[in-house]
């Protein structure tokens, strides 16, 4: 058996797939997106330090107080969205994929922060899929146990929900060009073929 | 007339059906034709089919006797093969071009029924028969009587074929639910949307309107179902308003739910979904179900042709049908006289009126009988009516007889929370009792109110006082023109001289006589009496028998209808098929798959797949020219052995956790010690219940100073992550701990074997350093792999060779694996599954589910002194109980057979050499077998008494399912390396 030298050139490198290949359906009346990859830290603020951390939100977030339903939306060079995720616990959801998500969140934050804050990678533990259009009510219903009507669930709320069996974080997000709605339905990894299966499974991706 | 109208003998002018659709359709081979808007009942009735099924018990001639879904009398089979539906009401089965449908209950044919001599034997089998016949002997009860009886029995039959139906399950949500689309269930939905709130309006019928649909009535100067038409176009406009039609809700559950049965393409081939499960959440809920009218019970009333007054007007109304030529009227109220105002305008002849009161101002139509004070006491006509006798000796000719005895309100739905209706004597029935489900409001004639005007302004108010429930401003709706009409009615339940074949549940074949014997027996509570003569059971519900029912009880025990009350209404209001319940969560969509990050690579390399859980993991993977499982297995575990092999152990659960007081956690959550575990390494973990049984077992890092990663069994990860969150959140919420999962974050690998060093080392960055000296045993760090990747590195092993778990992003797993796969190919690197895994830590000695299965302590797994008495943690208390530190006790061993040839089998019990197999004498049991290539033989990890001692005693290994007694000898669990030289490598 050869013996490998531990000081040869390196040579392997590693390609990153997303859950779902990049999936898209778009039928009349909606379409299913996955929504491309983006990293995601969870922020959970030590004991003690609460009031600190809801004020770095304050301040980052324009004023918002850290809420169990209400996502909110940062725009520009840090663009990303702070969305309730646990008892004590935030999701930071960034447009784009950083290079070291928990520095990104750190740095913003602000050092003084955030060594009071437990940040943990989570990005590659969601898939996210965009459901998108007049009829999203429809495939919805059919498979998310609490309310998503407008009234009940405005832009910017999101709720921790089972659907057929897959905890499901559900973010509605702003209406798209056409004043259609639009939600994100973040389901785990792994079971991402099974939950790709249940919305696609429902109308109007499928007859009635 | 069009030529199909011709044919349909039946048929009249007007109706709300589409004549200008006919459609065909087949009952008992016959063909026959309808129209687009009736049901099968009314096309039958159309075509003067009146015999349509035979009851359940006697084998009697039956027809249709409603217009709803309270019909017990026509119940039909349709569809054929797989998709065969038994049980439906022609009623309620809206007719479709093509539909076949058949009869039940009979053996030969319809109007020749070989088990119609039952009629005939009915004097001796009356209600209890079954109990005081069949006694004898007692053996014959389950092989012969019952099979019997339920052959004889009628009801139709399902086709004993998977259904090839699709059914969904879905949720709606609103701030009011209408149940019933009448005229106060179209009032309260209007006004409630008008006011702004999301209202859902769900009707049974297909042709939604109620009553309005079926009377002759004016409203706003209107025909009544012209202005539910216009009503439900204003409605369906409204954005705030769903209108749910061909949909019965069945039931009230807690907090504002509703079950309802969305019936979406009932019968039709086209590949849709058939029906749709709701689950109905609303903050309030009116019942606007409407009513359903009595029978009267009198000898013979179940004629084909006798029907209830209400039926027969809707179909001469909505239907355009008549369900007779020359009809007479049985009643005990007003509403028989609108029968025959409308039966009289629709040009049907009216052979006669029998009013039980013996006053009344009504004027009867031209060349009607009009009998006051009179009742019908018998009928004649073999399968169908031909004449009526009247109790003053007349016989009068009829091939229809409409009796009304009076309208119950439909109170079901308010009972299912156990709420009592109350008796009302102005209109001699039951209404909804005050005890109503939370947020449940009745309106219209459900609640009693029994005329239109009342019901429209009923239905209004409600809709106004919901409004007002839920913080609104109701807005002022002006309640529309109509008048109230006649609704007086004198109790009239049965003719007391006529008993025999005087029916009072049609479904049931329950007549007065088994009324009276019940009582005669001592069953006199009326729900002893719906026990011993099934009076109101199963689907019926009591919605047509019920009251008559328990008033002829009430008049026979001497009490009052009040004081004998009803039996409880539970859910369904109506059969849902369990598939509907089931909904699409059938097959493999019963629930969801997860797969592992490798899992694309591994169908690739054509693994075999197994299911853990709901995990898909690689079984093994077969290597070409391999025929048997053992071979990969045998291979992929001396590869292992001899120099590396690689395992996707992405399943295994991993929990982060951050915080200051972490350590404290760890050290109370898991019985052995935490405190004193340094940065940069991992230590084994043994986590016991509250009850001092184990609960799990795994390593935890400590990654940084407030930093750290637990993992989990596979099968505990839910539990454990859930166990984890109680502890933190109820019993120490003042630790400063912080839990979330990353079990999908990461995708892991195990490389073990002699190899797994250098083949890491050629994927790491040049700058990391991952000798023993640097990374020894049970070190834990991050690294870069690939150029770049930062990567977690554990010294961990559970084959007991040298070995390392590499945790990546899951976005890298499969371009990972194939990393490991190609560094390795140098040193003949094997990718190796589950079995091989399991075989591994069975020759290690390791204990794995079937030793950790929850009724085991660490005692018996020989870890006793893991379970640390300096300090408290969960189940230390409960682990020190008397039975669980037994001298005794079962304690954890290997096992070899005494011939190597033989294989062991998992869970065969342990008895000793020459002891009679009984239960008294098991010792213990197999938990754990794998053949070990390193071993050559079988072997196996179990648990016996006195375990530990007992090293290299023989016994016997029994297993009865498997028919194996065989001779085993008791060894060390660690049949590999039990001094762990390998690993420490």
């Amino acid at each position: 058996m050869a013996s490998p030298s531990p000081k040869q050139k390196l040579n392997f490198t590693l390609t990153a797939s997303s859950p779902l290949g990049r999936h898209r359906t778009i039928v009349d009346g909606a379409s299913l997106i996955e929504v491309s990859p983006r990293s995601v830290v969870s922020v959970s603020p030590f004991n003690g330090h609460e009031a600190e951390f809801n004020t770095a939100i304050d301040n980052l977030f324009d004023g918002a107080y850290p809420s169990a339903t209400k996502a909110f939306e940062l725009t520009g060079e840090n663009a990303c969205i702070l969305l309730p995720s646990s008892y004590s616990q935030w999701f930071l959801c960034f447009d784009d994929e950083v290079p070291d998500p928990v520095a990104a969140a750190s740095d913003l934050f602000g050092k003084k922060t955030s060594k009071h804050v437990a940040m943990t990678d989570q990005s590659d533990a969601w898939v996210i899929l965009a459901l998108t259009g007049p009829l999203v009510y429809r495939t919805l219903e059919r498979i998310c146990p609490i309310d998503c009507s407008s009234p009940a669930m405005p832009i910017g709320t999101t709720a921790r929900t089972i659907i057929e069996h897959l905890g499901t974080i559900i973010l509605r997000r702003p209406n798209d060009d056409n004043g259609n709605p639009c939600f994100w339905l973040m389901a785990a990894r792994s079971s991402a073929a099974s939950f790709l299966h249940v919305v696609t499974a429902s109308p109007p991706f499928t007859l009635q | 007339m069009n030529a199909a109208s011709l044919s349909q003998k039946n048929r009249i002018a007007g109706g709300l059906i589409d004549r200008g659709k006919p459609l065909s359709f087949r009952f008992d081979g016959q063909h026959y034709t309808g129209f687009s808007g009736d049901t099968l009942a009314s096309a039958l009735l159309a075509n003067n089919v009146r015999l349509v099924g035979r009851s359940f018990k006697y084998h009697r001639p039956r027809g249709i006797l409603t217009a709803g879904s309270e019909e017990p009398n026509a119940l039909v089979t349709i569809g054929s093969g797989a998709s065969e539906d038994p049980n439906c009401r022609a009623t309620t089965t809206e007719l479709l071009d093509g539909l076949k449908a058949k009869s039940q209950t009979k053996v030969g044919f319809l109007s020749f029924d070989l088990m119609a001599i039952n009629d005939l034997l009915s004097p001796i089998l009356g209600a209890g028969f079954y109990y005081k016949t069949f006694m004898w002997p007692v053996a014959f009860w389950e092989k012969l009587y019952e099979p019997l009886i339920r052959k004889a029995a009628g009801l139709g039959s399902l086709s004993g074929k998977a259904d090839p139906d699709r059914y969904d399950k879905g949720y709606l949500h609103c701030d009011l639910l209408v149940i019933g689309s009448g005229p106060s269930g179209l009032m309260a939905a209007l006004t409630a949307a008008r006011s702004g709130l999301r209202v859902i309006l769900a009707d049974e019928d297909f042709c939604l309107g109620g009553r309005l649909n079926a009377e002759t009535l004016e409203i706003d100067g209107k025909s009544s179902a012209m202005f539910a038409a216009e009503t439900l176009g204003v409605l369906g406009s409204m954005d705030n308003v769903r209108i749910l039609p061909r949909t019965t809700v069945f039931g009230a559950f807690d907090h504002g739910c509703y079950g309802a049965l969305e019936r979406v393409n009932e019968h039709e081939a086209n590949g849709g979904i058939r029906q749709i499960f709701w689950h109905v959440r609303s903050q309030r809920c009116i019942v606007a179900g409407g009513a359903t009218e009595r029978p009267i019970a009198f000898s013979n009333n179940d004629r084909p042709g006798i029907m209830l007054a209400g039926a027969v007007r809707t179909y001469v109304n909505r239907f355009g049908t008549s369900p007779g030529k020359r009809v007479a009227i049985f009643t005990n109220n007003d509403d028989g006289w609108t029968t025959a105002k409308d039966l009289h305008a629709a040009g049907v002849e009216i052979t006669a009126i029998i009013d039980t009161r013996p006053d009344g101002q009504k004027t009867p139509p031209a060349g009607a009988l009009c009998v006051r004070g009179g009742h019908v006491v018998n009928s004649k006509g073999r399968l169908g009516l031909s004449s009526i006798l009247i109790d003053n000796g007349t016989r009068i000719p009829a091939d229809c007889l409409a009796v009304s005895g009076g309208w119950s309100p439909n109170v079901h739905l308010t009972c299912h929370h156990q709420s009592k209706p109350i008796w009302n004597d102005e209109i001699a029935a039951f209404v909804p009792g005050r005890a109503l489900p939370d947020g449940m409001i009745v309106a219209g004639a459900a609640s009693g109110t029994m005329t239109l005007a009342s019901c429209l302004k009923d239905g209004i108010v409600t809709g106004q006082r919901v409004v007002r429930d839920l913080g609104g401003k109701p807005v002022k709706i002006k309640a529309p023109r109509a008048s109230d009409e006649n609704f007086a009615i004198q109790p009239f339940w049965h003719v007391k001289d006529s008993i025999n074949n005087a029916f009072v549940d049609f479904q049931n074949d329950v007549g007065v006589k088994d009324i009276k014997l019940s009582h005669c027996e001592g069953f006199r509570s009326v729900e002893h009496l719906k026990r011993y003569s099934t009076l109101g059971m199963a689907t019926d519900q009591g919605k047509i028998a019920n009251i008559p029912g328990l008033a002829i009880l009430a008049d026979i025990s001497g009490k009052t209808i009040a004081e004998t009350g009803t039996t409880i209404f539970r859910p369904p209001y109506t059969p849902v098929p369990i598939a509907a319940f089931a909904g699409r969560s059938r097959g493999k969509e019963f629930r969801p798959t997860r797969l592992t990050p490798s899992h694309q690579w591994a169908v690739s390399e054509g693994a075999k797949f197994v299911e853990t859980g709901i995990w898909l993991r690689a079984q093994w993977y077969p290597a070409p020219g391999e025929t048997e499982w053992r071979q990969s297995v045998d291979r992929e575990v001396t590869a292992v052995r001899k120099s590396v092999g690689v395992c996707d152990v992405s399943t295994l659960g991993k929990i982060d956790i951050q915080g200051r007081d972490v350590g404290t956690f760890l050290n109370r959550v898991y019985a052995n010690g935490f405190t004193k575990l340094p940065v940069g390494k991992t230590r084994y973990g043994l986590m016991l219940r509250e009850d001092g049984m184990v609960m799990d077992d795994g390593t935890t890092a400590r990654l940084d100073k407030t930093h750290y990663l637990m993992t989990t069994t596979t099968a505990n990860a839910v539990a454990v992550f859930r166990h984890l969150e109680f502890c933190h959140q109820c019993l120490w919420p003042d630790l400063d701990v912080h839990l979330i999962s990353v079990t999908e974050q990461y995708a892991q690998f195990a490389i073990a074997g002699p190899n797994s060093r250098r083949l890491l080392e050629k994927l790491i960055d040049p700058k990391e350093d991952i000798s023993n000296d640097t990374f020894p045993f049970m070190a834990c760090g991050t690294i870069l792999i690939c150029g770049g990747v930062e990567a977690r590195l554990f010294r961990i092993s559970f084959s007991g060779e040298l070995a390392f778990e590499i945790a990546v992003p899951a976005r890298y797993g499969n371009s990972m694996m194939r990393a490991l796969m190609e560094a390795g190919e140098e040193f003949d690197v094997t990718a190796y599954g589950t079995e091989a895994l399991g075989v591994l830590r069975i020759e290690k000695g390791h204990v794995a589910g079937n030793e950790l299965n929850g009724q085991t302590t660490a005692r018996q797994m020989g870890l006793g002194r893991m379970v640390s008495q300096k300090k408290d943690s969960i189940g230390l208390v409960l682990s020190r109980r008397e039975q669980m530190v037994r001298d005794d006790d079962y304690e954890l061993v290997g096992l070899k057979p005494l011939d190597p040839k033989v294989s062991l089998t998992a869970g065969a019990h342990f008895i000793a050499v020459g002891a009679a197999t009984t239960a008294e004498n098991d010792e213990g049991w197999v938990t754990s077998v794998a053949y070990s290539p390193h071993l050559k033989t079988s072997i196996g990890l179990g648990y016996i008494r006195r375990g530990s001692r007992r090293h290299g005693d023989i016994v016997r290994a029994i297993d009865l399912l498997g028919d194996q007694d065989i001779k085993v000898k008791l060894t060390s669990q660690h049949f590999y390396d039990a001094e762990g030289t390998r690993l420490h490598g």
